[in-house]
């Protein structure tokens, strides 16, 4: 099979879900819907789009590599699958389920790609079990943004926030964060003076500030 | 070069340039010299506060100046605005929270926020397309046809940026091509795998198929009963039903139609039918009540004054009757009250006249019995419709029916 007839495989079954494998608002609703009411119905769809996103994680690093074994694509896949199962139960923040998966991806592929070079040199067991443990533990506690496989998530996230936005700083804010103009080419385009701009995304950044989906990435970044 | 005076003054031209360059350039290195020698003595004196000295911030001009002023009067406002602003500002903000530790935790949120936003914005970036090209690549596989319109939007601007940035493209191209690498051949499809690891079972029946390079795929077929309580898309690509099975599908949702409204009246023409006693299914006032007007008035061919002046007030009487009625589809009918009030009155007054009264036409009396009936004053109806019943015709008969309906004794 094909890089390309697998991502057909996997779009087969994403095109189960009922939302986008980016949107993470949706993800997380339907995940605090499974924690309220676990029923068969909710735990599939959430296992579902854990199962994809996590899959199509490793086919988009999978695909920049060109040594990776495809036999390790489906063992790291059910790996961190079932790390996430485990996992989940004890994660805190329910609303945020979509990013922590996401982190989950970073930090086991970390892992694997470290476990797989030493595996090269060293033939040592436990020693790599070793190994990976501890940097389960450092990988765990941090978290980073990776546009390979985030673009999209963050993306959907600044839309969503932008559209939540009152009409009128709607424009202005697309424009300074999506087309990424300067208050100048604003003032020309839209007809407003420089100051009311800065006034308006000086209003917009307030309120991305409180936004939840905006917010729940934000410990992505330190 | 007298044959080229255009040259010439060409030539003072760019020599008066050059002067004016060199004096600009002199001027600002002296205003510069001015600010760099005292940087904050010029914002104490204008805004008296208290700032360390930065050592990383340099004052190349006058507009830098006014900057951090502006900056400075209003650090607040600027830190609440840090993601939004020019790098430039952002700088000087970095610069004037440095060593302020009141600023600290503040300056840290700005700053997150700003690589958030940054990030975000990251597929419309022209100068992050290469971050951005894996992404992008397999979003045109994946979950495509769920794609968000904005999400959308944006990765159609990349693939338009494509041909101007021949890196990314030559990447992009290279995942294209790998469609032929057999790497991946021994993984199962993605539903078997899911299966296998979560245990749910999501599909109903499946299909082979045999690739062209001989490899046995399980393809299953896309059913969306797999995911029970899962809404359906309108991106499902399910096989387009032929014409023959589109009219039939027509036709039968049309017969459907009809048949929900043929039981929909039938239902309300039954409970109408059975909300009434038969008394009042007789006092409703139907159209053939109000037709009458002409019958009986004369057959001599003119018509005298108080017979024209009858003939106008059952005219009248008729007109608000009928207008008085309110139905829906012919059912449950209903009368406004006072309308009725004012038709009996008419009718009345009319009746006054002897030689109308003497007529006793069957239709007026019927209407009058009717309208008493409807309004609840029996003591009026019944001597009405038994004065009509004496009479000849359509009208009598259907009073006597009336009658007997209050009893063998009417």
């Amino acid at each position: 099979m094909s890089y390309r007839l697998d991502l057909h495989s996997l779009d087969d079954l994403a095109a189960r879900l009922p939302f986008h494998l980016d949107s993470s608002a949706e993800v997380n609703e339907a995940y605090s819907i499974y924690l309220r009411s676990p029923s068969p119905e909710a735990a599939r769809l959430v296992d579902l789009w854990t199962y994809c996103f996590i899959r199509r994680y490793y086919l988009i690093k999978f695909l920049k590599e060109h040594s990776f074994q495809a036999g390790e694509l489906e063992s790291v896949v059910e790996q961190t699958y079932r790390k996430v199962e485990k996992g989940r139960m004890l994660l805190k923040q329910n609303d945020r389920y979509a990013q922590w998966v996401s982190v989950v991806c970073k930090n086991n592929f970390i892992n694997f790609v470290t476990r797989r070079s030493l595996v090269t040199t060293v033939d040592d067991v436990e020693l790599l079990d070793d190994l990976d443990v501890l940097q389960s533990e450092e990988a765990e506690s941090s978290e980073w943004s990776d546009l390979e496989v985030d673009a999209g998530i963050l993306y959907v996230a600044l839309a969503r926030a932008i559209e939540k936005l009152p009409s009128f700083l709607r424009n202005v804010t697309r424009m300074r964060f999506v087309e990424q103009l300067s208050y100048e080419e604003i003032g020309r385009m839209t007809g407003l003076s420089v100051a009311t701009v800065r006034a308006y995304i000086h209003k917009a950044c307030t309120r991305f500030r409180e936004d939840p989906g905006l917010g729940a990435f934000k410990s992505w970044y330190r | 070069m007298d044959r080229f005076p255009e040259m010439k003054s060409h030539n003072t031209m760019s020599k008066i340039k050059e002067t004016l360059r060199a004096f600009n350039e002199w001027l600002d290195v002296t205003i510069s010299a001015t600010f760099l020698s005292t940087p904050w003595t010029y914002l104490r004196t204008r805004n008296e506060i208290t700032l360390p000295v930065p050592g990383n911030i340099r004052h190349k001009s006058v507009d830098r100046g006014r900057l951090i002023d502006r900056i400075a009067r209003n650090l607040d406002w600027y830190l609440d605005a840090y993601p939004g602003l020019d790098r430039e500002e952002k700088r000087t903000i970095d610069a004037l929270v440095s060593g302020r530790p009141e600023y600290q935790s503040r300056i840290r949120e700005a700053r997150r926020m700003d690589e958030l936003l940054h990030d975000a914005g990251a597929l419309m970036d022209v100068n992050r397309d290469s971050e951005t090209v894996r992404f992008a690549f397999v979003s045109e596989y994946v979950s495509a046809s769920l794609i968000p319109k904005s999400l959308l939007m944006a990765l159609l601007r990349f693939r338009r940026r494509l041909p101007g940035n021949a890196k990314v493209a030559a990447s992009y191209n290279d995942y294209q091509e790998r469609e032929s690498m057999d790497e991946l051949s021994v993984l199962r499809p993605a539903i078997d795998h899911f299966e296998a690891i979560s245990g749910h079972v999501i599909r109903e029946s499946q299909t082979e198929y045999i690739t062209g390079t001989g490899y046995r795929l399980k393809f299953w077929e896309k059913t969306r009963r797999g995911i029970s309580g899962v809404p359906k898309r309108n991106g499902d690509r399910e096989a387009k039903p032929g014409r023959r099975e589109r009219v039939f599908s027509a036709a039968s949702s049309l017969a459907n139609t009809f048949m929900i409204v043929a039981i929909v009246i039938v239902v309300l023409y039954s409970a109408n039918y059975s909300n009434q006693s038969p008394t009042e299914r007789m006092a409703h006032i139907r159209s053939s009540d109000l037709s009458w007007v002409e019958v009986g008035l004369s057959d001599r061919g003119l018509l005298s004054d108080w017979e024209l002046k009858a003939y106008e007030q059952y005219e009248r009487a008729v007109g608000i009757i009928a207008r008085s009625r309110k139905s829906v589809f012919g059912l449950f009918r209903t009368y406004r009250s006072k309308d009725l009030y004012l038709a009996r009155r008419i009718l009345e007054n009319t009746h006054k006249d002897r030689r109308i009264a003497r007529r006793q036409i069957p239709e007026a009396l019927l209407l009058l019995g009717k309208l008493n009936f409807l309004l609840g004053d029996m003591d009026k109806a019944i001597p009405a419709l038994r004065d009509a019943s004496y009479q000849d015709g359509p009208a009598a008969e259907e009073a006597d029916k009336f009658l007997h309906l209050f009893g063998p004794q009417n």
